[in-house]
């Protein structure tokens, strides 16, 4: 038995300790986390001022919900780093009436490198998703990266690539699907 | 249905499983995402479909590059969450994203309070009929405990409390109030022995978060119990319980 505190917890037992209230616990979750959630804010707000703002009320709407977190659904970092998109998209929509134009689409997804080898994801899931996201076709990635990590809707992705608004959605959808089928197999085969 | 065209009136499990990436991604426009979602949220197999999706989501926001974090960010993260009030009343589990959903920080300590009154009750030798089981549902067979139970503060290395525990020595029952637990997440009891060793009686994960009531038969053979401890994954000591 020991105490919180004593090396390095898992992320379940940081979950549970901030769900009781501890503040220990609290620091040490968002030490572990707080780059992987300001890169998700900062790419989807492209304000860096803004993406702090975001990751912070990600962190604390994490703390409201710690007793919410299940963790048979998914890894506290997947769950967090939703919730920080989600929150991002908002405050985007809110502050963008109109699309903007996705010069930084280019960035939005740098290759998977040594910074993510401290990520929460298994080294094989990363892979998985990265080999996957680079085999669909162009069209296909180009939407589910704009959809998916620049925060653009349907109706947006449409406009930026200059297809039908159902075209861009099945574009997305059938691009998710892939990446989901290849996470499936990689938890089959794991 | 052509994708252009946005259907009107109640959407079925079909109609949802072909958005579910659309809607994990938050990529419909308002009115058909709430139209949709007002099927998801009464709908668990549709849920289940919207969690998969989300997941495969986070697992593809992991992907992109991290950001420098700037000096001093968890410490101003920590001074604003702690002083916002945790949500442990929540006991349905809600999805990955689960917006923020205001509950009374009073509501939620008063139901605590009364869970352990109505164990107290219990232990004060009212036959309360039934006992709570392991997942905090109201379960099995009836109890009818003594005047002899102690009661003590679940309380954290911070000194702040946790919940509560309550053991009747009579019937050899231990209840266990914890304010807030993890669903899916492996929770242990350990209780101190009237020969000082540390032995584990009880082992739950629950399948929704919030508050839990566990009991615990303890064996006749530990004596006294002292002190209880919860214990959390990777055999951390969350809070402690002395009992007198």
């Amino acid at each position: 038995m020991r105490l919180l505190g004593d090396d390095e917890p898992s992320d379940a037992a940081l979950l549970v300790a901030v769900a009781l209230g501890d503040a220990a616990a609290c620091h040490r979750f968002v030490d572990r986390h707080a780059s992987a959630v300001l890169g998700v804010a900062t790419r989807v707000c492209r304000d860096r001022s803004l993406a702090e703002d975001i990751a912070q009320r990600a962190f604390e709407q994490a703390w409201r919900h710690a007793a919410s977190f299940d963790a048979d659904r998914a890894s506290a970092r997947t769950w967090l780093l939703v919730i920080t998109r989600r929150l991002a998209i908002d405050e985007l929509r809110r502050r963008r009436p109109t699309p903007m134009a996705p010069d930084a689409m280019g960035t939005l997804l740098a290759p998977a490198g040594a910074d993510t080898e401290r990520a929460g994801l298994a080294a094989a899931e990363r892979s998985t998703v990265a080999a996957a996201l680079g085999e669909l076709p162009e069209a296909q990635r180009r939407a589910v990266v704009l959809a998916a990590l620049g925060g653009y809707s349907a109706s947006e992705v449409a406009e930026i690539e200059g297809v039908p608004l159902g075209t861009a959605k099945t574009r997305i959808r059938l691009g998710m699907r892939r990446l989901r089928a290849a996470l499936a197999g990689e938890v089959d085969r794991g | 249905m052509a994708d252009d065209v946005v259907p009107v009136g109640a959407p079925d499990c079909d109609e949802v499983r072909d958005s579910v990436e659309l809607l994990a991604l938050d990529a419909l426009e308002p009115a058909e995402r709430a139209r949709l979602m007002a099927h998801v949220d009464g709908c668990s197999s549709c849920r289940a479909e919207l969690d998969g999706a989300e997941a495969s989501l986070g697992a593809l926001l992991a992907l992109g590059p991290e950001a420098e974090v700037p000096a001093g960010f968890a410490d101003r993260v920590v001074a604003a969450t702690v002083a916002t009030p945790a949500e442990p009343g929540v006991t349905a589990s809600v999805g990955l994203a689960a917006r923020a959903r205001p509950t009374s920080r009073r509501w939620f300590t008063l139901a605590v309070a009364g869970v352990v009154a109505a164990v107290l009750v219990t232990a004060l030798g009212v036959a309360m009929g039934r006992v709570f089981s392991s997942d905090g549902q109201v379960a099995g067979p009836p109890v009818t405990a003594s005047t002899d139970a102690r009661s003590a503060a679940l309380v954290r290395a911070d000194g702040a409390s946790a919940g509560s525990v309550v053991v009747d020595d009579v019937t050899g029952t231990l209840f266990m109030v914890v304010d807030a637990v993890v669903a899916g997440v492996p929770y242990d009891c350990v209780v101190r022995s009237a020969s000082g060793e540390l032995v584990r009686v009880g082992s739950w994960t629950t399948t929704s978060g919030g508050s839990a009531t566990w009991t615990v038969a303890l064996d006749p053979a530990l004596g006294s119990v002292d002190q209880v401890l919860l214990v959390g994954p990777g055999d951390t000591t969350l809070a402690t319980a002395q009992l007198t």
